[in-house]
């Protein structure tokens, strides 16, 4: 048990015996300086530099983000601050905005509305169609989503009358409060009624979509 | 210069120009990486205050039927 560490030390200082007439060599002694020297520069760099120029770094990203972040909090209070006042200034206007594109389909508003017009313009509507959609105002759309928030609602008419009636009834849509587009019109002769009134009927197929928010 | 002490050499090199290139990266990366979460840009997100009272006036001149 004793003998043991004798026996390791003369192993070592048999170890240094042969290095040392290696160390007398200047090449050797150069290049193992040089070794070491990289060696423990990468050691050095990977476990102690970096840490501490990547958390300098960080700190000094996450000020300028943070300056950037409260600048732009400031102009965003500005602009909420003027918004508030532009709100205040139309805000009695806003039920106009809620006829025109609604956030529930009113489908039944936008049909009264349709035969109401074709009423004022003298024409005959009839066939109306409508995509199912929920009426009750919490319910969710059914109706196609088209952006970020927008649904539309599909509807198909027949409308029958002479030329003037018709093109009245067209110019009505156009003017109508609720935001309607006629996607197809598709337009007929009704000869035999044409034939037996002694005028020249048309009858046209249309259909529309009205849009609406979405509730979104 | 024997051979076995310039392998040893270059190694040496190498591996202090892969441990530079890569302080160097993992730094860039670390600059160039925002500190602002997700959730704080959403917010922060520029908010136009006009209203389009030009389009409410048309809106207003159309009918109700």
């Amino acid at each position: 048990m004793e003998k043991a560490p004798t026996r390791d030390f003369s192993q070592y200082r048999r170890f240094y015996q042969q290095l040392k007439p290696l160390w007398n060599k200047p090449k050797k002694r150069a290049s193992t300086a040089a070794v070491f020297s990289l060696l423990a520069t990468a050691l050095f760099g990977w476990f102690a530099i970096k840490p501490t120029v990547q958390t300098i770094l960080y700190l000094r990203r996450e000020i300028k983000d943070k300056t950037e972040v409260n600048k732009q909090m400031e102009e965003k209070i500005t602009h909420l601050i003027e918004a508030q006042a532009a709100y205040e200034t139309v805000s009695g206007s806003l039920p106009v905005l809620d006829q025109a594109d609604p956030s529930t389909p009113e489908a039944v508003d936008v049909v009264r509305q349709l035969r109401n017009l074709a009423g004022a313009a003298g024409a005959s509507i009839s066939a109306i169609q409508l995509q199912s959609v929920p009426i009750a105002a919490t319910a969710t759309p059914s109706g196609k989503a088209t952006g970020e928030s927008v649904a539309e609602l599909t509807i198909n008419a027949v409308l029958s009358g002479t030329y003037i009636v018709i093109r009245s009834f067209l110019d009505g849509i156009l003017s109508m409060r609720r935001v309607l587009t006629m996607e197809v019109v598709n337009l007929n002769h009704e000869t035999s009624i044409a034939q037996t009134m002694g005028d020249n009927l048309l009858k046209i197929t249309l259909k529309f979509k009205a849009y609406y928010t979405g509730g979104n | 210069m024997q051979k076995e002490d310039r392998d040893i050499l270059y190694v040496a090199l190498f591996t202090f120009i892969t441990v530079a290139i890569w302080i160097l990266f993992e730094l860039t990366k670390t600059t160039k990486t925002s500190t602002i979460s997700p959730n704080m840009q959403k917010i922060i997100k520029p908010l136009s205050p006009t209203i389009d009272t030009e389009t409410i006036g048309i809106i207003e001149s159309k009918n109700v039927y």
